[in-house]
């Protein structure tokens, strides 16, 4: 379809409901892959869980976009935009830092404070949307107080559900430490949507984007690993710790898959409406706290404040989604994305047509793609083999009902997607 | 270095991320002690 065919308007339009389904559906997968996480109190390092933690990230980074696409479609991506190698392995080295900061904080401050601490990622989202990428330019005052007072909203939620759903004391001389990782966390990740954007504004397919991304997670985790701990102190703990791995890689696998939806929302309707809506990932984080584990069944947890803290969080996740994006914000998009194609020499029409989610051919697997699905699928397989059953309490009603939902929003955001995209 | 990749360096946009990244390891550095 030709970007400026009389319908624009209308695929505008079926774009944005794919943008806002992604960042729903991300929201339920991130908050997901918490669950594999809480079936292990491991006494790893946080550069260890990390490090685990991101050879599922790898695996599943590799395979999803050779199952969907396939390797020769990320392959042409490459050829049309090679300098997107470099923000690829850029924003992965954010992301792993960012991670491992994160659980550095919750060590040291708890999830109540750290949390809503990295949760200001996505006001740094807006924020570098704007600047750099002429987001919210061209929106109307109702719009642009819909994004910034829902993201606002979502955050005073968050730290409410927070503060209702942990209890840790603050340990003395760690608090400044656990508070510094958080904000270090938060200005990571949110710095990591420069990239994001920069990729989709130049016309990459999500899919090509993550595959490089990965190659910047595993290198800086390589490297900090290595640095902070060792390498004999990490295969020690590593071979100590082998009955977990799997539950911490499958944590891994499942936050990719949130996270490839949270790509596309982040294409479709921008950092500044794509991020928030799939930080929506504590309420359905609270939900598996809550109704699998059993987390608010102490007499100290206060209900009203985490019944109040997710109406707010609603209610400013819907504000953002509301906030529909203009005609004339599109066309600053536009205008970013020609800017970006003639400062790096990237074909236009190529950079047009993939910013409205079109492609010239269906996508083809070859043999390459098949070897990593499989070679993914057999790690594991065998770490599973090895994997100890959780010890953790667990209602398994609740487990099967959660998994439906996570599963349908899987199938009805994908289903979109495919059919307005082709993953594109 | 090939040439399409030159304008990455001299983008702000790239230096940024780049500097937020640093500081970031350095807390990372910092807090892991």
């Amino acid at each position: 379809m030709s970007p400026f065919s009389p319908d624009l308007a209308s695929r505008r339009r079926a774009l944005r409901t794919v943008g806002l389904l992604s960042g729903i559906a991300a929201g339920a997968w991130l908050g997901a892959a918490e669950a594999p996480a809480k079936l292990v109190s491991t006494g790893l390092s946080p550069v260890t869980v990390s490090l685990v933690m991101v050879w599922g990230v790898f695996l599943a980074r590799w395979s999803v976009p050779a199952l969907l696409q396939g390797t020769s479609a990320v392959g042409a991506d490459v050829r049309h935009a090679p300098h997107l190698v470099v923000w690829a392995i850029l924003a992965g080295s954010l992301w792993s830092i960012a991670n491992t900061l994160t659980v550095h904080a919750i060590r040291d401050v708890g999830l109540s404070i750290a949390f809503p601490l990295w949760n200001s990622n996505s006001l740094l989202g807006i924020l570098w949307g704007a600047l750099f990428f002429g987001e919210l330019r061209g929106a109307t005052g109702g719009q642009r107080t819909r994004v910034i007072g829902g993201t606002i909203a979502m955050c005073i939620g968050a730290t409410l559900l927070a503060l209702a759903s942990t209890h840790e004391a603050v340990h003395g001389s760690a608090a400044a430490r656990g508070v510094i990782a958080a904000l270090g966390a938060g200005a990571l990740w949110g710095t990591m949507y420069i990239p994001y954007r920069k990729a989709y504004l130049t016309g990459m397919s999500p899919l090509a984007f993550v595959t490089f991304f990965t190659v910047g997670e595993l290198l800086c985790m390589g490297i900090i690993a290595l640095a902070i701990n060792g390498a004999t102190a990490t295969a020690n703990e590593l071979a100590a710790a082998r009955g977990i791995i799997f539950w911490l890689m499958l944590g891994g696998f499942i936050w990719v898959i949130g996270d490839l939806f949270q790509q596309y929302a982040a294409k479709y309707v921008g950092i500044s409406r794509g991020i928030p809506l799939s930080n929506t990932n504590q309420l359905w984080g609270l939900l598996w706290g809550t109704l699998v584990f059993g987390e608010l069944r102490r007499s100290d947890v206060s209900l009203t404040l985490v019944v109040v803290g997710s109406v707010i969080m609603a209610i400013g996740a819907a504000a953002v989604a509301l906030a529909t994006t203009g005609d004339t914000e599109h066309d600053r998009w536009r205008d970013a994305a020609e800017h970006e194609a003639r400062r790096y020499g990237v074909d236009l029409d190529w950079v047009r047509a993939r910013l409205v989610g079109t492609a010239p051919s269906p996508p083809r697997r070859n043999w390459i793609d098949w070897t990593l699905v499989a070679i993914s699928t057999a790690v594991f397989v065998f770490v599973a083999g090895i994997a100890e059953a959780p010890a953790l309490a667990m209602d398994l009603r609740w487990v099967v009902l959660l998994c439906i939902v996570t599963v349908a929003l899987l199938l009805a955001a994908g289903t979109v997607l495919w059919r307005t995209t082709r993953f594109n | 270095m090939p040439s399409r990749l030159r304008p990455v360096f001299t983008d702000i946009q790239f230096w940024v991320p780049v500097a937020v990244l640093l500081v970031g390891a350095l807390i990372l550095f910092w807090v892991s002690r």
